[in-house]
């Protein structure tokens, strides 16, 4: 999974071109995405690149780094 | 079979669903004076969880009290139905004090019903409207029975934490009650689709304490995942499509979630969202929903609930005329 992949899934998710421009380490959750939002992108990370995200990491998809790195650890 | 022929085979004299009341308590609370407590604001209230109160009963206002006001609701848009009813069902999980006994036998009681009655409760959350059709109208096929009652009435207030941020702001307080008829119905119940998931049941549980713990992304991805291939497999078996359906009634779980599924099935404009009022009132959603919507001309009408177990139930409702 790529950068551009994390930001295609967070502006489909928010319906919104934002995303694109956000930092890497911008730490989107809890600040620009909503907790509801944010399950529905974790979900589309599951449904479209077969990542399994568990409860107890959740809070460490928090960046568009650190999504890709979890995604690369988790071979999605 | 074809969408014509699963209209066609309406016209006989089966049971059906008839009228359809549902009572809301006159308590409220706002959801915008407790949101700040859990650092939520307007634009969260309006667009995700949609609910801007949530209905309260009175302190001594039990189960079996919501309950008698829906059949007592129900009694004045259709006459008699008390007095006719050979079946009472009530789908609740939170009973009159400790669940003994059945919610459904404080209610005949109260309100005089016949003795040859068969009346029981059905444990069910958000699955149980759809459950509690499917099982009453059998029933009464099976059984030669003319008139039922069922009933939703599942107070969560009972089990809510007034402090914990994922379910004070959701669930409001109300009861239904829906006529199963043989006597010019309105409604035919089409196939049904259910499921069970019991693997992810700690989604949603009330633990010893008698607390409510809901894992919301537990339950938002159990949603989105399994009701829009419930609804398709509905349409399946039942020989219809997308064109043919007028509505799609889903559980008010939230705005987001019904907005979610409503996206996924592509289905917006026909999915509404009409809870904002009152809250999510777990069993009695869809009968609430349909309350109005019963009586809009519509031909078919979609629903499926969801929740509790975990476990959903999609169903069709055809319109057989005017009733």
């Amino acid at each position: 999974m790529t950068e551009q992949d994390v930001r295609a899934a967070l502006c489909k998710v928010l319906n919104s071109e934002k995303p694109k421009l956000w930092a890497v380490d911008y730490r989107f959750l809890g600040d620009a995405i909503d907790s509801l939002d944010h399950a529905a992108f974790v979900l589309s990370l599951q449904e479209d690149y077969g990542v399994t995200v568990s409860d107890d990491v959740l809070e460490e998809l928090d960046t568009v780094a650190n999504v890709v790195a979890f995604a690369n650890r988790a071979g999605g | 079979m074809t969408a014509t022929s699963a209209f066609a085979a309406s016209v006989t004299a089966k049971v059906g669903v008839g009228r359809i009341a549902g009572y809301i308590p006159p308590g409220r609370v706002k959801v915008a004076d407790i949101a700040p407590g859990f650092g939520v604001g307007p634009d969260f209230i309006a667009n995700k969880t949609g609910f801007v109160e949530l209905a309260r009963r009175a302190p001594n206002e039990d189960t079996s009290q919501l309950a008698m006001a829906a059949v007592r609701k129900l009694e004045a848009v259709d006459p008699g139905v008390i007095e006719r009813a050979q079946l009472l069902i009530v789908i609740t999980q939170n009973p009159d004090g400790f669940g003994l006994p059945q919610v459904s036998s404080r209610v005949a009681a109260a309100l005089g019903m016949r003795k040859r009655l068969a009346a029981f409760d059905m444990g069910l959350g958000c699955s149980g409207w759809v459950y509690g059709i499917a099982t009453g109208l059998a029933l009464m096929e099976a059984q030669g029975l003319d008139d039922g009652i069922l009933v939703t009435a599942d107070p969560y207030s009972k089990v809510v934490s007034s402090d914990d941020r994922d379910t004070a702001m959701l669930f409001g307080d109300a009861a239904s009650a829906t006529a199963l008829t043989r006597r010019n119905p309105a409604w035919r119940l089409g196939q049904c689709v259910f499921g069970t998931d019991g693997d992810k049941a700690g989604a949603l549980e009330v633990l010893a304490d008698r607390k409510l713990i809901m894992n919301g992304r537990g339950v938002f991805e159990f949603s989105a995942t399994r009701i829009p291939v419930a609804l398709e497999e509905t349409l399946s078996r039942n020989g219809i499509a997308w064109s043919d359906v007028d509505r799609v009634i889903l559980h008010q779980g939230s705005r987001y979630i019904v907005d979610t599924i409503a996206k996924r099935i592509d289905q917006v404009a026909k999915t509404p969202f009409g809870a904002a009022a009152y809250g999510n009132t777990v069993s009695s959603s869809i009968p609430l929903m349909l309350e109005s919507e019963a009586h809009q001309g519509y031909r078919c009408i979609l629903t499926a609930g969801f929740g509790v177990g975990l476990s959903w139930a999609a169903a069709p409702l055809f319109s057989l005329g005017d009733a």
